[in-house]
Formats: structure tokens, C-alpha cells, sequence
């Protein structure tokens, strides 16, 4: 039949490929890529299935009965928010504190642009290297964070999410600091390098004792040894003085060096 | 005949590749219009490969399960490729897995040459269609090399692909491939 459409199948022969039966190698070959790329052949095809192929018929009308519940579920995969995101750096209890140490930086300028005494010893030098540290203390409480142990059992536990948290909460201080020192105009290396170095020894003293507790140690003694001399009497504490500024850069470099060496202790709970 | 494009409500006269494409968007009717024309047709070419119903069922299955889900790689990538030839490709690699499967259990006898009836006059007729010299030259080539080459060539499988699917071993495949290639080489010169 169908001898002006040379290039199409005969429907004898789309039957007995329906039929499965034994076709010659090149007829085979030829019918199997002309099926491929002819839509109207393919349509003559399923057309003949389930008149010469039940078993076959039955087979797609079987397994479109197994395809059909797994389509209602979609294909979408819901992406990952904003938000969602964010909390790869941050926990939400961490808030209020960094929102806190925020503050403190805020106030201390406000108290020197406001109470400005001359000659000197402003009260954000005073303060901003510490002022980090009070953010991260909170990053790690496990009083603070009621998902604590949740928190320390994911795999990405430990050094590497304090340290994502860390920058978390310097991402948010640092600005109001560098900001704070510009309107006072003081270099901000003068307090950069001490502020790193607290940070970096909170954290390497965090992982012999807690975090918390680190934090505390740190504040204290950066009250009694820099903030008090320098409210009590009247010269620029020397923790303060761009002398002191290699001193702290080697402190800080000790403080990194342990910390990397202790990095397992907060994969603990 | 269905190059008609898709107008609203009219997902009969769209054709294949539009079907895919609305499929990327998630549209269902689509995909039963598609699954309605196509499964027929893969059904059967799967069974020519595989007599186990019960894999050639599952692959099946998988399959549409594929288009369904990746139907975006196929709107995005290709333009105005065949999308029966997307869908064969698809399922040749799923029947090669499932043969993979299957094979840590059993291995699969390698399929017997069937005996082979002559082809009827209409049907040299088709087989010329394609290009006379090449039917007239696969028909030179002994049934197993010609199995390698339809695995190879018509299936688009690659060599270890194509040892999986038929249970023979890499070399000897590609043995039986280049023997194949000179035969057809001699043949159509």
C-alpha cells in the first residue's frame, strides 16, 4: 500500500513490530529510526497496540497507573529562602546581644561626642575591643541557645560554624565601630588590632574553658587593666597606643594558632 | 500533520517537543497527552530489547518519571531536537541500569539471533527509503555484528553501555564494532 509515501511504514509491518514478530535486521533497522523521527507512524503505531499487542497495552496502561500518584507531587523543589540562609550564620537568640554590643558602641559615642573631655582618651577606644566579644559570647551559650544541642550535633558543629557565627556577629559590629572611630577621628588600627586579638583569645580560651566563661575573663580583664586606668586617671592607657598596636598583632597570632589547634574541643556539647 | 503549535486548549495539535515543553512548566495534561502518543511506541521498542516485562515495565516507568521531572533540561537545551529521540535516550540509559541491576543477581544470556524471516517487497521499500545502500549493507552483516551496531548506532549506546545491555564483554563489543564498521565501510564504498 502507500506507494506515493514511499518513506512511511506499511501497516503490515507496523503490526508485526507490534506483534513483536521476527523482522529482517535492516527492515528493522529503518523501521526503528523512522518511528523515532515520523509522528503520524508513531500515531499508527499506538493506534494498532492494543489490537495486536494486549500484553503491551496493558503494560503502559499499568504503569501509568504506578506513574500517575508519584505527579502529584511536582516537580518544583521549594528553593532556599533569604532567610533560611541567614541561618547558616546566625541563630536567632543571638540577636538581642549583638543588637546590645551594637549599642554599647553607639552610646560610647554618644558619650564622647556629648561629654567630650580635651586631650583626650575617648571612651570608644576604650571600649570597642571588647565590644565584640560580648556578641560572641552569646554566639556559643548553651544557656542562651535553646537549640544548642541540636546545634553542636549537625555535622558542620564546631570551630567552623563558631567561626561562621563569629563573622556573623563582626559583620554587624565592626561597621558601628569603624563608623564610631571616624566621628571621634581616631585610626582605626589603633583599636582594629586589639579588638581582633580579644576576639581570637575568647575564642581559644572558649575551648579550654567555655565560651561564656572565656568571654567574661576576657571583659574583666580588659576592664581592670585598659577601661578603668583609663577613666580613672586622665593619659591614654598604653594597651591603646599605636605602640601597642605589634604586641597585639603577635597576641592575636598566638591566639589563632591555638585555636586551630584545639579546633575539635567545640564540636563537643 | 500535528506541527500545528499549541493554541489554548489545543494540546491534540501540538506537537511533541511543545508537549515537553509545557511538561517543564508542570502542565499535566500535557504529560498524559505525551505519555498517550509516546508510551506505545517505547514500550515496544524497549520489549525488541528486553523480553523481561517486568524491567521493561519498570523502565518505563522510570523513564516518564524522568521527563517529568527534567523535562526543563530538555526545553532549556534543546531547541529543535527530536524530543522522541530525548525520550529513547532517556530510556536506553534507564534499560542499561536496570540490566546493571539485574546483572548482580543473574547475568542475562546474550540474546540469540533470531531466526530471521526475508523481508516482504513493501518492506524493502521502507528500508530503501532510509538510503538503499546502507539497508542492502546491514543486511550483509552477520546478526551479532549487527546487534552491536544497532546498540552502538540506532540506540546512540556507548561501548559499555552496549556490553551491559546485550551481556557481552567490553572487547568483545568492540571487537564485533569495528568489525561491523569495515564490513559497512566495504559495503558502501
Amino acid at each position: 500500500m502507500n506507494d506515493q509515501h514511499k518513506a512511511h511504514a506499511s501497516i503490515e509491518l507496523i503490526r508485526r513490530y507490534a506483534r513483536a514478530d521476527a523482522i529482517a535486521g535492516e527492515v528493522l533497522w529503518s523501521l526503528e529510526s523512522h518511528l523515532e523521527s515520523c509522528p503520524s507512524c508513531r500515531a499508527r503505531l499506538a493506534k494498532e497496540v492494543p489490537g495486536q499487542a494486549p500484553p503491551t497495552a496493558a503494560l503502559v496502561d499499568r504503569t501509568w497507573e504506578a506513574l500517575a500518584p508519584s505527579l502529584t507531587t511536582g516537580p518544583p523543589v521549594p528553593r532556599r529562602g533569604r532567610l533560611a540562609r541567614l541561618a547558616g550564620w546566625t541563630s536567632p537568640v543571638m540577636l538581642p546581644w549583638v543588637v546590645g554590643a551594637a549599642l554599647v558602641a553607639v552610646l560610647a559615642v554618644a558619650v564622647d561626642s556629648f561629654f567630650a573631655v580635651p586631650g583626650g582618651r575617648p571612651l570608644v577606644l576604650l571600649l570597642a575591643p571588647v565590644v565584640p566579644v560580648l556578641g560572641i559570647a552569646a554566639v556559643w551559650t548553651k544557656s542562651l541557645d535553646p537549640a544548642y544541642e541540636l546545634v553542636a550535633a549537625t555535622p558542620r558543629a564546631g570551630l567552623y560554624l563558631l567561626l561562621r557565627r563569629t563573622v556573623a556577629v563582626l559583620a554587624v559590629v565592626m561597621p558601628v565601630l569603624v563608623v564610631a572611630g571616624l566621628t571621634i577621628g581616631t585610626s582605626s588600627v589603633v583599636w582594629l588590632l586589639p579588638c581582633l586579638a580579644c576576639t581570637a583569645v575568647t575564642l581559644a580560651l572558649g575551648s579550654v574553658i567555655r565560651l561564656e566563661r572565656a568571654a567574661v575573663v576576657v571583659v574583666t580583664l580588659w576592664s581592670l587593666g585598659v577601661l578603668a586606668p583609663g577613666l580613672l586617671t586622665s593619659q591614654l592607657p598604653v594597651a591603646v597606643a599605636p605602640v601597642a598596636v605589634p604586641v597585639w598583632g603577635a597576641v592575636f597570632a598566638v591566639a589563632a594558632a591555638v585555636l586551630i589547634l584545639r579546633a575539635r574541643s567545640f564540636a563537643r556539647v | 500533520m500535528p506541527n500545528v503549535r499549541k493554541t489554548r486548549g489545543g494540546i491534540e495539535s501540538a506537537d511533541e517537543a511543545d508537549l515537553v515543553r509545557l511538561v517543564a512548566k508542570g502542565d499535566r495534561a500535557a504529560f498524559e497527552e505525551l505519555y498517550r502518543r509516546t508510551s506505545p511506541w517505547l514500550a515496544l521498542r524497549l520489549r525488541r530489547r528486553c523480553s523481561d516485562e517486568q524491567i521493561v515495565a519498570d523502565v518505563l516507568q522510570e523513564s516518564y518519571l524522568a521527563v517529568w521531572r527534567a523535562a526543563g533540561s530538555f526545553a532549556g537545551t534543546a531547541v529543535d531536537g527530536s524530543a522522541a529521540g530525548w525520550l529513547w535516550t532517556i530510556a536506553a540509559r534507564r534499560l542499561v541500569d536496570a540490566f546493571r541491576r539485574r546483572a548482580r543477581y543473574v547475568h542475562p544470556p546474550p540474546e540469540a539471533a533470531e531466526p530471521v524471516a526475508a523481508p516482504a517487497a513493501e518492506d524493502e521499500a521502507l528500508a530503501g527509503a532510509v538510503s538503499g545502500e546502507l539497508g542492502s549493507a546491514l543486511n550483509t552483516l552477520a546478526p551479532e555484528l549487527r546487534q552491536v551496531l544497532q546498540a552502538m548506532v540506532l540506540d546512540g549506546l556507548s561501548v559499555r553501555e552496549t556490553s551491559v545491555l546485550l551481556g557481552l564483554p567490553e572487547g568483545t563489543v568492540k571487537t564485533r564494532a569495528r568489525r561491523a564498521r569495515i564490513i559497512m565501510r566495504e559495503a558502501l564504498s
